[in-house]
């Protein structure tokens, strides 16, 4: 386990009588990409805004370990959170030559290199004429624009073509890997979002279900053997004296092993052993979208 | 920080195309003012026999009254077809009827909504304000730039007038008496109480709209209608208010009263008025800053 940038402990956000975060605990290690999984009104933006300071925590607290104090955090850090916030009739340079007046930023080619890294040099045309894509890129551009150790991006890729978001998830490995950026990332988009992410929470109704590293989640996800054979509960007591213990029936035909360490020859060679005749054999992977809606289903 | 968002919040002044739109506005509506001031000779209205009768009787009875008529008849002949009403006044007292005829006001309540409103617009609160440490200074450097836009308007204001007297009333005339000087200060104070209600209104609600549809309902002087009526009923209740008038609480109503020759008693008193309502807007809006997350 690496070092941690932050964690947050028991973070509760009620609005009125509704508790949009439920004791929410999360650890963001350094240099990780975390990907933040949950469907509308799950209470991602939330989580995201109260670690960015923008909105408060009824109870609980934003621990930035990995930095001196909350200043230091806070000058460090820099926001995508829902759409982008850029005025319209300003240009992209103009848009970025505001935020580095306020952060008192005057290097010469610094707002050129920003623009160039998000791919939109010399665009000279005003924001109200830019395409979603191009606003996602800019306001990428804009949260770089102080040089912060650690980027929130909430729903960076929504409305993106199927280009855009391979520019802009290369984008973010290209931050992470070359300048060191951590990047908590919240997306419904699950696929896409285990492209990038090395750290997961999962995240359903205000709570944190899972929080799980990129090889947990691999490891939890796939490698189920589907067996079609005519006696099941003989198929299974004679797994179960091999060592597997994730074994379920599904019908009166076909057994399902979930462990880890199977695999298709193992289990053939055990149940031709035991005399078992098989009608069928193969693997099923349960990718991320899978695994989440088994984890938020069980949770209903 | 505070400098900071003050050079940034200049920065985005100078770059809406609004700021320039207002200034260029506010000239075409202080020519047609002063040309209407000026040159639009009402007395060439009057042409029926009747109405010369009434109104050669009102000047004679002016005239009886001693008033400042040296010779009726050219004076009659002035009115019939010489310059408009103010087409003798001085620039200052020019500068004086624009002021208070409200366009600065409805321009200013027009520009402040867009130039504040546009932060809502945008979202862009969430780019600058993380951990909420610096809204304080952001507040600081907005409603300064406010002020300054207001005190550019009414400072242009000045050549605007200048301009316009020379074109169409005859003769400029220049005064700088320390009275012109007292009257610009005070009504530039109160014109900065009226921007700061209104960009109060917009951070408050946090939109644009409220702060533009009030400030525009505030600078025709409805606000003063309401006090005025407020003025009747109190009379009617039989309170005892002495002379204080209840119209006397609104910006708009001090904006159309005060001339050059106001007595200071008088400007003291729209001062305080302004102060206050400054005080009470800023107090409400660090109070929504304080309680409030960013939106």
């Amino acid at each position: 386990m690496g070092e941690y940038l932050l964690e947050t402990n028991n973070l509760v956000k009620a609005y009125s009588k509704d508790l949009a975060l439920n004791g929410v605990s999360i650890h963001i290690e350094k240099g990780a990409i975390y990907g933040l999984i949950g469907r509308n009104g799950a209470g991602k933006t939330t989580l995201m805004r109260i670690i960015c300071g923008l909105a408060r925590p009824t109870e609980g607290t934003v621990n930035p370990i990995g930095f001196a104090n909350n200043k230091d955090f806070y000058k460090n850090i820099s926001a995508v959170i829902e759409s982008p916030a850029l005025y319209p009739y300003l240009n992209a340079y103009d848009n970025l030559k505001l935020k580095c007046l306020a952060y008192g930023i005057d290097r010469p080619g610094y707002i050129e290199e920003k623009l160039k890294i998000v791919g939109l040099n010399g665009v000279k045309k005003k924001v109200s004429q830019y395409s979603l894509g191009m606003k996602q890129r800019l306001a990428i551009a804009l949260a770089l624009v102080g040089d912060p150790e650690f980027l929130l991006l909430d729903e960076p890729i929504n409305g993106l073509d199927p280009q855009a978001i391979v520019e802009v998830r290369n984008l973010f490995e290209r931050l992470n890997k070359e300048n060191g950026i951590t990047i908590l990332i919240s997306s419904h988009i699950l696929e896409e979002l285990a492209k990038v992410a090395t750290q997961f929470a999962i995240i359903d109704k205000g709570q944190i279900l899972e929080e799980l590293t990129r090889e947990e989640l691999l490891t939890k996800g796939t490698n189920e053997v589907i067996v079609g054979c005519s006696d099941v509960d003989l198929a299974e007591s004679a797994l179960k004296s091999s060592g597997f213990t994730s074994i379920r029936k599904e019908g009166k035909e076909s057994i399902v092993i979930g462990d880890s360490n199977a695999d298709v020859a193992s289990i053939n060679k055990i149940l031709i052993e035991k005399s078992i005749s098989i009608n069928s054999i193969g693997t099923k992977s349960e990718g991320i979208e899978d695994y989440y809606l088994r984890l938020t289903s069980r949770k209903v | 920080m505070y400098f900071n968002f003050l050079r940034m919040e200049l920065f985005r002044l100078l770059k809406r195309k609004s700021t320039f739109i207002i200034l260029g506005v506010l000239l075409a509506l202080t020519i047609f003012t002063n040309w209407f001031y000026c040159s639009v000779n009402i007395g060439m209205t009057v042409q029926t026999g009747d109405a010369i009768e009434e109104y050669d009787q009102a000047f004679e009875a002016g005239y009886d009254a001693g008033t400042q008529m040296v010779d009726p008849e050219e004076d009659y002949q002035m009115f019939g077809r010489g310059l408009g009403m103010y087409g003798n006044a001085s620039v200052s007292e020019l500068y004086n009827y624009n002021s208070s005829s409200g366009n600065v006001i409805l321009l200013l309540a027009i520009w402040v909504a867009l130039f504040i409103g546009d932060i809502y617009l945008s979202s862009s609160q969430k780019v600058y304000l993380n951990s909420n440490a610096n809204k304080g200074a952001w507040i600081g450097a907005k409603y300064t730039v406010v002020a300054l836009y207001t005190t550019a308007m009414n400072l242009l204001l000045w050549p605007m007038v200048l301009l316009s007297s020379a074109l169409f009333c005859g003769d400029v005339k220049l005064s700088f008496d320390f009275n012109f000087f007292v009257y610009f200060l005070v009504i530039n104070f109160l014109c900065i109480a009226f921007s700061v209600i209104i960009a109060a209104l917009n951070d408050i609600t946090r939109k644009r709209v409220p702060g533009l549809v009030i400030g525009i309902i505030l600078s025709q002087g409805l606000v003063s209608l309401l006090f005025a009526v407020l003025d009747i009923l109190a009379r009617v209740i039989k309170l005892d208010l002495g002379e204080f008038q209840i119209a006397s609480l609104s910006i708009a109503n001090r904006l159309a009263v005060f001339n050059l020759s106001t007595p200071s008693k008088d400007f003291c008193w729209g001062v305080t008025v302004g102060a206050i309502y400054i005080a009470i807007s800023l107090f409400f809006v660090v109070l929504t800053a304080k309680k409030k997350d960013v939106v």
